[in-house]
């Protein structure tokens, strides 16, 4: 009944870092060689990105969209402000925000790939099915539920448990020994982290992440500190003073390693981010130097969470949607940078989630209201970049991929953008569906991106 | 006559047979005491209730063997200690060795002519219930029986339970409820320890005065004087234009004047803030704040977008002055405050326009209904989901219901600002109530939840008519009653909890539905928010970081300006007004992984925010706060330790007065020990010293930082 508990080992400052091993599930029994190290990063963009301002049909497909997006609506990019980019194999041109100034080369350079049309899913669907309400995911529109789709890779029922965290079990065997745990965020609590046997390390996008008041030999401070260690293993019988007790253990556990390394410059990560104004940069920076430490740490495998929010644009869109692309473009172009100036660009793959698309059509105020298929963009050295995967939407209002007011309906599914993910990451066929549970659902497996 | 076998036995005798026949820890008839002990016998699943010390002192020797206390006790009377107290009868059941209690003298008797019980005599004298509930000042107690035939039990048993909530979820274990058994006095420290209990959920925590207090009156009359107290004031600002002038800057150069600081005083809510935290820990309308700031976290509006203060100083004023008024009262005035009107962009919100190619936006209206009003899915009156012949849960409201609210709901615009004149579409003003302008509003006939919204209404009654149809579905009882019980009182409430207070949402007594007066006093009221102690294991929550921080300030006896509590949240995911979204910091829904347990609170705890907990509290109990130089009349925060000073010396007496303020006298005997020896090696002549050291470690043990 008390897992975590009874899968804690004894004592607490001394050998602390070896007292979590188990907690996180990682087994050396089962620890398999890898001498590679590979990262994925998940940046998450809370709110619904409006992905139909993020990539434009730039080429004569342009008139169907202004069409829609108005001038009058005020919710249009013009043509002419389009990054315009031709995607390999397609004869369409498309264009990026214009927000997207430093990661527009990296897509002609073939470091960035764009996926579109993507989303929840049980299967593929067509019109009809959805019409006749077969199979659709549940709570469609609403924001809490679909984040929690995209996270679980999973829309047949609700889970607390992420893909992120399935995957983290799964390859938690190939980081041996290491106490580290597979999964850290840097942006709060998330599903997308939380495994069956694994937890995720959460440490702050700003400030050191260490216990307070317990440095010092004193016979006070001593008292204290060993106190509050004794305390942790009090009252555990209650299910939330356990669960209280066991996060605090485990941040205590791993400040001592993972502090120094976060809230440290980096001479040579640090100066390709400009945080000014930017939490997702500054997100991205931590993450860059923890990678940039991970032979301290002794890991082959890390996954990340990095998010920025503020993308729920239904009214304002054209300010709103610049600002915070920007940040973005700015924040994931650094973060590619410091993984070259790492020498590990061919191993870290840096990939976009949201909530939802947003409707096609324009809502009053200049925005977008909820919809579902958006388009995501995949980053890395080991991308298969330039070239745009899946299928982008018709956007006739009315037409094939429309379910009303621009929703567009799907065409490859969430749990193919994980599995193709997670099978670059090492992830065995056998294995795929320990991470992304229905993905039996799909004959596409490897969306061929990475 | 079979007591005296029992006193025969002489104790080496009596343990060997104990373990023999499984469960016979009966021997000498000492005289029953005070308090009841509860212990249970690991290797044969089966508890024992026991109020003779002779008694403990056999089962603690016997630890090996299994015995062990659960940690729970209730009072009792001796005998003689009150006449109107009656002997509860004891017997034995060797067949299936189960002990039986009963304070029913006609049940006693028949027990006593029944040759497979043994009358091992008197247990110790409580009270008779009467008509099925307990006299004033007793607590319950419920009497359990598992049969024996589900694997999972054991042999069969009883088991009795003072926490209702703990006693209901036996049912699911395929125990009978066998319902109330008896009632149990109240001693002083368990009045203490529900006061103490009473304040964790009313009030932004208990100053060591406070529990003297809310005993003496009583808690249904403190609740009462409560909830007339008239509402704390913010400081209120005039409106501001939504782009800061260039002159409008921060300004650290002498003299400070109100303008030193424009730009931080109008576009952030740093004064906000602070008033929130000066008159949470200082003001005495405790249950109208505690409340406003569960409105603040239902009713969800955020600095993030509405980031002048103006507004917001007004939008939260409105939650504390219509703390305890009436559910559709605050439906229509949240609905038009300029502020959320901001917010989920129902100002400027307008009809269809073909030639623009444009729709009503949909934000306020999905949200209204999935967050503020009725959820995700068709409830039952106790907060269960309805299902459809399949098992599966059904939908509130259709994406259509959502479109056709959003079309009923446009014509909207800001309130004109004071001194200018009227405009179409006035400047962003975030203050106030949103004006009509029919002209943007879509009169064309709707249909929100079954109900048609005509077009031959005004614009104002075609929101209010579809405002009724949402305040009048059945969801709104429920779902509003779980989401209070939730903040003020458990996580996971069970569903008869969530059932006795949406009827009360229903109708007061009077037919009024969804007067909050009513259903907070009932939600405080509650036999599951009410007792001194609660023993179910997922019982309670984990104090968000705004409570947890005001609580130890409260515990420290703070008088404070609220500068330095307004940033320490931060670092814990809750910066009091800048919730991330309309979602609030953490979802009602969050359960947690493994056990399932609903825990909203933990959505935001995780390892860097349980550091941060920690900390801050670290710093609030050494550290020194000093006035802030850039806020006019700012005073700092002064703690006030000479209460617990007082009682240093005796590291005991300091930790009773801890345990009753901070632990609401839960305190477990191996916590105690712990902060003794860190107390002790802290030089008795440091009494502040003292004092600090028991409260850090008390506020950072994870057992208080769980409210229950």
């Amino acid at each position: 009944m008390n897992h975590t508990r009874r899968h804690l080992l004894q004592g607490i400052s001394a050998g602390a870092t070896i007292a979590s091993l188990s907690q996180f599930g990682i087994n050396s029994a089962f620890a398999q060689n890898a001498t590679d190290y590979k990262a994925l990063v998940c940046v998450f963009m809370f709110g619904g990105n409006d992905g139909n301002n993020l990539i434009v049909p730039a080429d004569s497909n342009y008139s169907a969209y202004s069409a829609v997006r108005t001038a009058a609506s005020n919710i249009q990019l013009t043509q002419a402000e389009l990054l315009q980019f031709q995607p390999k194999g397609s004869t369409r041109t498309f264009g990026f925000h214009p927000a997207l100034k430093r990661l527009h080369p990296l897509m002609q350079s073939g470091k960035l790939a764009a996926l579109a049309n993507v989303g929840p899913l049980n299967k593929l669907l067509t019109k009809t099915d959805y019409a006749a309400n077969q199979d659709r995911p549940y709570q469609l529109f609403s924001h809490s539920d679909q984040q929690a789709q995209w996270q679980n890779a999973d829309s047949t029922d609700f889970s607390r448990i992420g893909w992120g965290g399935r995957l983290s079990d799964v390859i938690a065997p190939m980081n041996g020994a290491a106490v580290m745990p597979v999964t850290t965020s840097v942006a709060g609590s998330v599903i997308w982290g939380q495994g069956n046997t694994t937890s995720m390390l959460t440490v702050p996008s700003a400030g050191t992440f260490g216990l307070s008041g317990t440095t010092g030999t004193d016979a006070v401070t001593t008292a204290r500190r060993d106190a509050l260690m004794a305390l942790l293993d009090e009252g555990r019988d209650h299910t939330l003073v356990d669960q209280t007790a066991s996060g605090l253990k485990t941040a205590i556990n791993l400040s001592g390693s993972v502090n120094p390394v976060i809230s440290s410059a980096n001479a040579t990560v640090d100066p390709l981010f400009d945080t000014n104004g930017n939490g997702l940069a500054a997100q991205l920076q931590r993450v860059a130097r923890l990678i940039a430490k991970r032979g301290d740490f002794g890991v082959k495998r890390q996954v990340f969470f990095v998010s920025i929010g503020g993308f729920d644009t239904h009214a304002n869109q054209l300010t709103t949607q610049q600002n915070l692309l920007t940040q973005v473009d700015s924040a994931l172009a650094s973060f590619y940078e410091s993984t070259v100036a790492l020498g590990v660009a061919d191993q870290v793959t840096s990939f976009t989630m949201s909530d939802f698309g947003r409707t096609f059509k324009p809502a009053a105020g200049g925005g977008s209201d909820h919809a579902w298929g958006n388009h995501h963009l995949i980053l890395g050295g080991a991308v298969k970049g330039g070239a745009m995967y899946g299928a982008f939407p018709n956007q006739t209002l009315g037409g094939p991929d429309d379910l009303g007011e621009g929703r567009w309906l799907p065409t490859t599914s969430v749990d193919q953008y994980a599995a193709t993910l997670a099978t670059w990451f090492g992830v065995s066929a056998a294995d795929l569906s320990k991470v992304v549970p229905n993905i039996v659902a799909f004959a596409t497996k490897n969306l061929g991106f990475v | 006559m079979q007591i005296k076998t029992f006193t025969q036995r002489t104790l080496a005798t009596l343990a060997a047979t104990l373990i023999a026949q499984s469960f016979s820890p009966s021997f000498a008839q000492s005289a029953p005491g005070n308090t009841i002990v509860e212990y249970y016998l690991q290797p044969f699943n089966k508890y024992y209730l026991t109020a003779m010390p002779a008694e403990w002192a056999l089962l603690d020797s016997l630890a090996a063997s299994g015995w062990k206390r659960t940690g729970i006790s209730y009072s009792a009377n001796t005998a003689g200690q009150d006449a109107a107290a009656k002997p509860t009868c004891r017997f034995f059941h060797p067949g299936v060795a189960t002990h039986f209690y009963s304070i029913d003298p006609a049940e006693c008797s028949l027990l006593a002519g029944l040759k497979e019980f043994i009358n091992e005599g008197i247990s110790w004298y409580a009270y008779a219930p009467s008509n099925g509930s307990c006299p004033a000042n007793t607590a319950p107690l419920y009497r359990t029986f598992n049969n024996g035939t589900n694997a999972n039990n054991g042999p069969a048993n009883h088991r009795y339970f003072s926490d209702y909530t703990f006693y209901q979820t036996y049912a699911a274990k395929g125990y009978n409820l066998e319902g109330l058994a008896m009632c149990l006095p109240q001693s002083s420290a368990e009045k203490r320890a529900d006061a103490s209990r009473l304040l964790f959920q009313a009030t932004f925590g208990a100053r060591p005065a406070d529990i003297d207090v809310v005993v003496s009156k009583g808690s249904t009359a403190w609740i009462d004087e409560q909830l007339n107290k008239p509402a704390s004031q913010y400081t209120p600002r005039d409106w501001v234009s939504i782009t800061r002038p260039d002159t409008c800057t921060n300004s650290a150069t002498p003299p400070l004047t109100v303008n030193s600081y424009c730009s931080r005083d109008n576009y952030s809510l740093f004064l906000l803030q602070k008033e929130f935290f000066q008159q949470a820990i200082n003001n005495s309308d405790q249950l109208r704040q505690r409340v406003a700031w569960a409105w603040s976290q239902f009713f969800v509006t955020s600095g993030v977008d509405v980031g002048q203060a103006y507004g917001m100083i007004d939008y939260q004023q409105l939650l504390r002055d219509q703390a305890f008024a009436n559910f559709r009262t605050l439906l229509s005035k949240v609905t038009l405050h300029a502020a959320m009107g901001r917010f989920l962009d129902m100002a400027n919100n307008q009809k269809p326009d073909a030639a623009r190619g444009i729709e009503p936006n949909e934000n306020y209206s999905r949200e209204l209904m999935q967050l503020f009003s009725l959820g995700l899915y068709q409830l039952n009156n106790d907060g269960t989901y309805k299902r459809d012949a399949k098992g599966v849960a059904m939908d509130a409201y259709t994406q259509e219901d959502v479109e056709d609210l959003a079309h009923v709901m446009t014509g909207w615009v800001y309130p004109t600002v004071p001194g200018q004149s009227t405009a179409t579409r006035n400047p962003n003003n975030n203050k106030g109530y949103m004006e009509e302008r029919p002209q943007f509003h879509e009169y064309a006939e709707k249909t929100v939840l079954g109900k048609k919204i005509t077009s031959n209404l005004t614009q104002s009654q075609r929101l209010e008519s579809a405002l009724d149809a949402i305040f009048a579905h059945p969801n709104v009882p429920p779902f509003v009653s779980r989401a209070l019980i939730q903040q003020l009182v458990t996580g996971d409430p069970s569903p008869s909890y969530v059932d006795r207070v949406a009827k009360v949402f229903q109708n007061n007594g009077s037919g009024i539905r969804g007067d909050m007066k009513a259903v907070v006093r009932a939600i405080l009221t509650d036999v599951e928010a009410r007792g001194a102690g609660k023993w179910e294991p997922s019982y309670g929550h984990l104090s968000e970081p705004v409570l947890k921080l005001t609580r130890l300030a409260r515990a420290m006896n703070a008088t404070t300006d609220g500068l330095y509590f307004r940033g320490a949240t931060a670092g814990a995911a809750q910066s009091v007004f800048y919730s991330p979204s309309v979602f609030n910091y953490y979802p009602p829904d969050y359960e947690l992984s493994k056990s399932g347990v609903l825990a909203p609170e933990f959505a935001i705890y995780n390892t860097s925010t349980a550091l941060s907990r920690v900390n801050t509290a670290y710093n609030t109990v050494y550290g020194t706060i000093t006035p802030d130089a850039t806020v006019i009349g700012a005073t700092g925060t002064q703690f006030d330790l000479s209460s617990y000073a007082a009682l240093a010396s005796d590291s005991n007496a300091l930790l009773d007065r801890i345990n009753e303020v901070l632990f609401a006298n839960r305190m477990t005997a191996s916590t105690r020990a712990i902060i003794k020896k860190a107390v002790d090696a802290v030089s008795a002549s440091d009494a502040t010293g003292r004092a600090r050291m028991a409260l850090y470690l008390s506020v950072a043990a994870p057992e208080a930082q769980v409210l229950r």
